[in-house]
């Protein structure tokens, strides 16, 4: 394309009022369109229509000129290499969501399960204690006592004795002879005794009644 | 759609935006002649050099004049982005030439946006690019300079618009998209575009009305 035509410079020594004439919807569009300006259009049109043709020209050399390089690098892209090389970045994101689906089931069965108590003792009292589940059903291994003999003696430090630890070593508060009765103390043997019942007299109003 | 309402092929020839009229290029006239858009889009994705290099010569001297309004210093690296990314992804694409062109400008346009957003955290002066220092001497090296003279004037008169003015004129006009795909790949309504394309052309109709001296200090 060469730059003949009339050039921005020339187009100031229109008469102003030719140049100034407003731009309307209508002559935008056809410029937009690239139709050009109206043939009786203000001069201004008519530059601002050239300004856009040379803008929208064909190709330039330069513009052109890096095509080998362009084709090279899309060889490269879609080559073998290229592709295992853009495929390993899939790889590693079927992997990482995999993984996080089998890290939602295992979450959801064991929220599931720790609804339910039925995780193991120490997982459900860990659950118990930071999500507010229900706690374990048996006993744990650390429970305050809550039955005392007439005989204890409370600890000097105020701590609440404890059950000893089944195979702790001797010494120390685990070191005292088991006292089961005082830690669960087993209810009261039920004797059969039950209020004596009234023998059954004759009801003087109705006849017939025993 | 092709530009300008779709015109429809001529001789088998595909109107050009950048030439303004149907028919092949200066350059490879014989695989112009047997491609056309769809067909070299199918061939390209299944790794077809010719074909991509045949769809680089149609989109991508409008390419860089996009950038060129958009991303200035840098159009020609961001170009290289945009067409590494359409070469990964072109055996996924799927459509034809407008949805090829949506895609192309879409990418252009994002990536402008996260240079300008690097660029106002990161200060850094780019150079442009030495102008035909290290290109081979043409038939006519004074005429290809004139010729590109006359381009990049015109595109930098555009520039001088506010951005969003000058980036809807250029993919209208250099382009040759219409009202809705501009739209779509710059997220406006259509009616919003279509202001910003008259108000940006009432400005460079206004800064060519002015005497020379005073065409920078028109009001944007």
């Amino acid at each position: 394309m060469s730059g003949s035509g009339a050039s921005p410079s020339e187009m100031s020594h229109f008469p102003r009022r030719l140049l100034r004439r407003p731009l309307g919807a209508a002559a935008a569009e056809e410029l937009l369109a690239r139709r050009g300006a109206a043939p009786g259009a203000p001069a201004s049109q008519q530059a601002l229509a050239r300004v856009l043709e040379i803008a929208a020209g064909p190709p330039t050399g330069r513009e052109l000129a890096d095509e080998a390089a362009y084709v090279a690098a899309f060889v490269l892209a879609t080559s073998p290499a290229g592709t295992r090389r853009a495929a390993l970045p899939r790889v590693l994101r079927t992997f990482a969501q995999l993984t996080l689906a089998v890290a939602a089931a295992v979450l959801a069965v064991g929220a599931a399960a720790a609804l339910t108590g039925r995780l193991p003792a120490h997982a459900q009292e860990v659950a118990h204690t930071i999500l507010g589940v229900p706690a374990p059903h048996h006993t744990s291994r650390l429970q305050p006592v809550t039955g005392i003999s007439p005989g204890h003696q409370p600890h000097p430090s105020g701590v609440p004795a404890v059950l000893p630890v089944p195979g702790a070593p001797p010494g120390g508060t685990a070191a005292r002879p088991p006292k089961p009765a005082a830690v669960m103390p087993s209810p009261p043997a039920q004797t059969a005794v039950y209020p004596k019942i009234p023998p059954v007299r004759a009801h003087p109003e109705i006849p017939g009644a025993p | 759609m092709l530009p300008h309402g779709g015109t429809p092929p001529v001789n088998g020839h595909y109107y050009s935006p950048l030439t303004g009229q149907s028919g092949p290029h200066r350059r490879n006239v014989a695989l112009m002649q047997e491609r056309d858009f769809p067909g070299a889009l199918r061939a390209a994705a299944q790794g077809d050099e010719t074909a991509f290099a045949w769809l680089w010569r149609e989109a991508h001297p409008a390419l860089l004049r996009y950038l060129q309004v958009v991303a200035s210093p840098a159009a020609e690296d961001v170009a290289a982005e945009v067409w590494l990314e359409i070469a990964r992804g072109l055996a996924r694409f799927r459509g034809g030439e407008p949805e090829f062109r949506a895609w192309l400008f879409t990418l252009a346009r994002r990536r402008a946006s996260n240079l300008r957003r690097y660029s106002s955290r990161h200060p850094e002066q780019l150079t442009r690019d030495d102008e035909e220092l290290d290109q081979p001497a043409t038939d006519d090296t004074a005429a290809a300079a004139l010729e590109s003279l006359a381009t990049r004037a015109a595109l930098e008169l555009i520039a001088s618009l506010p951005q969003h003015q000058a980036e809807v004129i250029i993919l209208r006009v250099v382009v040759g998209l219409d009202v809705r795909q501009v739209a779509q790949i710059t997220g406006r309504r259509p009616g919003a575009v279509r202001v910003a394309a008259h108000r940006g052309l009432r400005t460079l109709a206004a800064r060519l009305a002015a005497p020379a001296g005073q065409r920078h200090g028109v009001t944007r």
